[in-house]
């Protein structure tokens, strides 16, 4: 499983990543650590909003507006998910 | 054809995941069906598109730009109007129209929907927005008749009085699906703030289904009778439940049989015993050694119905189940009303299984043109007098340029990357602090916009360069919420005002394609761009508009 101190080039795989990859549309080993919002060609602002849906879906947290702004990447969902007590 | 109950969890990801498969099929070969809302709702184009099934093949759809219903509706080059629509959808929320004028612009907005879809030959099928989630006034508003629900409730019936019983024109109540999940089910203030999506995904899912609902009505896409199989009710809760089932159907108009075994005349005895209004209820009933299915054919046959026309409500294990059969064909699809008898009546009226749509008093509009409208062609008034131009000064449009600070560029930095609808779409650098400092024929402009519903702050980015006699276009961004309201005017004038002291006398603008930025390109290419650009004192600049390709050299800002 992925950790938030992954090393960004290392490709994530776990459920987490596979979540985000299917909301993508994109392999998951196209995915990095560092992949996020702007970032990642793929992750378009609609894209983020059904990112946060999925994520409100599959771990049953609510994120604030402030806590969607910070999801600049998987490392920063993944660090975000743990503060709230969601395993990822 | 059923609507799905919300009390129900449905797998809303396997749906979206459904209709992300079949956009990789192929080209869609169904109806061409537009979006326009006064917020950010393409969430409900997976759900919409699954709710309409393999009735008319993959519906294609064209989402409009957010909260630009009257400018797409009014600009005969706008996107919608341009995407040969066969369905428009119109949904505007109450809470971005201006506060105190709620009625007067609903109506606006239903009646400008109204016309644009009678000119483009499409079917209209607006949605009666929700009373507002918060009331300021909190109770107290309560006790007022002028007060904030009372205004929306007003509101949503001038709109349904200006749109009811209108030939091609259909009404879904979004407020049915907020009040049946809740307002704080239904709610997503967050996704609000962040990216202007009001409501959580489960209204969308049912905001979808009931907009297929009614265009799957109008295609005649439901049930004329109703077949009740006896066999199985267990006891008397069960005979009490289908009393209170038969009784809906028969209040609802719909004509309804029983049938069944020999074995379930016991059952038939005890219905009636429960309820001597049985008989009169049914039109019919059936207890013979035929199976079931010739049982439905005969009764069909009998109402002058197919056995589609048929919808079977049967007791499978401990619930009660309704089986339809698709005008179009297909698998049959179910509706599972549970296993609490008393609750059936309510969850079939719900499901809408025997829904038609009213006839409509009022003759078809006159045909719209061949061809509909061309670009060139003059923008058409609306019956109200309504046009683009007369919209967009009422919306009192301000928009005030300056130079760049380093204290803005993280948000123009953020405003490069983020904005995908208007933009050129040719790749630049981050700004920095050098690029700031540099100087010379460089410009860097953040252009702020105010309207008379509120200040909509950082919204548009220009980078210029002076290169010989050009005055080179490198960012040219307005953020979605200023899209359509003439501040691309406006910001086409500051560029002509800066090319002009800059002593160029063209303006070069290259663009790239990026499939989701036509209302950039779309507006260079317009006669409002012309070719020329105008200076706020009158000067005509020479304007070339350029497509680029990922191929040519990327502009560059330092």
């Amino acid at each position: 499983m992925g950790t938030a101190e992954q090393t960004a080039a290392v490709p994530p795989t776990d459920e987490l990543s596979g979540l985000i990859a299917e909301v993508l549309g994109v392999p998951e080993a196209a995915l990095t650590e560092d992949s996020g919002p702007g970032v990642h060609e793929s992750w378009t602002s609609l894209k983020h909003v059904e990112v946060v849906v999925v994520l409100e879906e599959h771990y049953g947290v609510a994120l604030s507006s402030r806590e969607i702004k910070s999801l600049t990447s998987i490392a920063a969902v993944r660090k975000l998910l743990a503060a709230k007590g969601a395993d990822s | 054809m059923p609507l799905p109950l919300t009390d129900v969890a449905a797998d809303l990801r396997a749906l979206r995941a459904a209709h992300q498969e079949t956009e990789r099929t192929g080209p869609p070969g169904g109806p061409r069906v537009g979006i326009m809302a006064s917020y950010t709702a393409d969430a409900v184009v997976p759900y919409l598109a699954t709710a309409l099934g393999e009735a008319y093949g993959r519906p294609d759809f064209h989402v409009a730009p957010y909260n630009q219903i009257v400018q797409e509706c009014l600009d005969p080059d706008s996107g919608s109007a341009r995407a040969g629509l066969d369905v428009v959808v119109v949904a505007q929320r109450l809470e971005e129209l201006e506060d105190g004028a709620w009625t007067a612009g609903l109506t606006a907005v239903a009646d400008t929907a109204r016309e644009a879809a009678a000119r483009w030959g499409a079917t209209l099928v607006a949605v009666l927005p929700g009373l507002p989630a918060a009331d300021p006034q909190g109770v107290a508003g309560d006790c007022r008749a002028d007060g904030r629900t009372a205004e929306a409730a007003a509101a949503r019936e001038a709109m349904r009085a200006a749109l009811a019983g209108r030939p091609d024109v259909h009404l879904v109540d979004l407020e049915a699906v907020l009040r049946s999940l809740g307002a704080t089910r239904a709610h997503h203030p967050a996704l609000y703030q962040f990216a202007k999506v009001p409501y959580r995904e489960e209204v969308f899912h049912h905001l979808g289904a009931r907009v297929a609902h009614v265009l799957r009505l109008r295609t005649g896409d439901t049930c004329h009778a109703a077949a009740l199989d006896l066999h199985g009710l267990a006891d008397a809760e069960d005979v009490d439940g289908f009393g209170g089932v038969l009784r809906w159907l028969s209040t609802a108009g719909v004509p309804s049989y029983a049938l069944g075994g020999r074995d379930a005349v016991p059952v038939w005895r005890d219905l009636v015993a429960s309820d001597p209004t049985v008989p009169a209820r049914l039109s019919d009933w059936f207890f013979d050694d035929r199976g079931r299915d010739a049982q439905v054919r005969g009764l069909a046959a009998d109402a002058g119905l197919a056995a589609r026309d048929v919808a079977l409500l049967e007791r499978r294990e401990d619930r009660l189940v309704v089986t339809v059969r698709p005008a179009h064909g297909g698998q049959a699809e179910t509706v599972d009303l549970g296993a609490d008898a008393a609750a059936w009546p309510a969850r079939l009226a719900v499901a809408g299984v025997f829904d038609l749509l009213p006839v409509p008093g009022a003759p078809r509009p006159v045909a719209a043109a061949p061809g509909g409208p061309v670009a060139g062609d003059a923008v058409p008034e609306a019956a109200g007098g309504l046009s683009l131009a007369a919209f967009v000064a009422g919306l009192r449009v301000e928009t005030d340029f300056r130079a760049a600070r380093p204290g803005d560029l993280a948000k123009i930095n953020e405003m490069l990357v983020a904005s995908k609808e208007f933009t050129l779409g040719v790749p630049i650098p981050p700004v920095t602090v050098d690029d700031l400092a540099a100087g010379g024929d460089r410009v860097l402009l953040l252009g702020s916009v105010r309207d008379r519903l509120g200040d909509l702050g950082p919204s548009v980015v220009l980078a210029l360069a002076g290169r010989g006699p050009d005055c080179v276009v490198e960012a040219f961004v307005i953020s979605c919420p200023a899209m359509g309201k003439g501040v691309e005017v406006q910001a086409m004038r500051e560029i002509a005002a800066h090319a002009q002291a800059m002593g160029a006398g063209r303006i070069v603008v290259g663009h790239r394609d990026t499939g989701r930025n036509h209302a950039a390109i779309d507006f260079l290419g317009s006669p409002t761009a012309g070719g020329t650009a105008q200076t706020p004192d009158g000067a005509l600049l020479d304007l070339l508009v350029r497509a680029e390709t990922p191929d040519t050299e990327a502009v560059t800002t330092s």
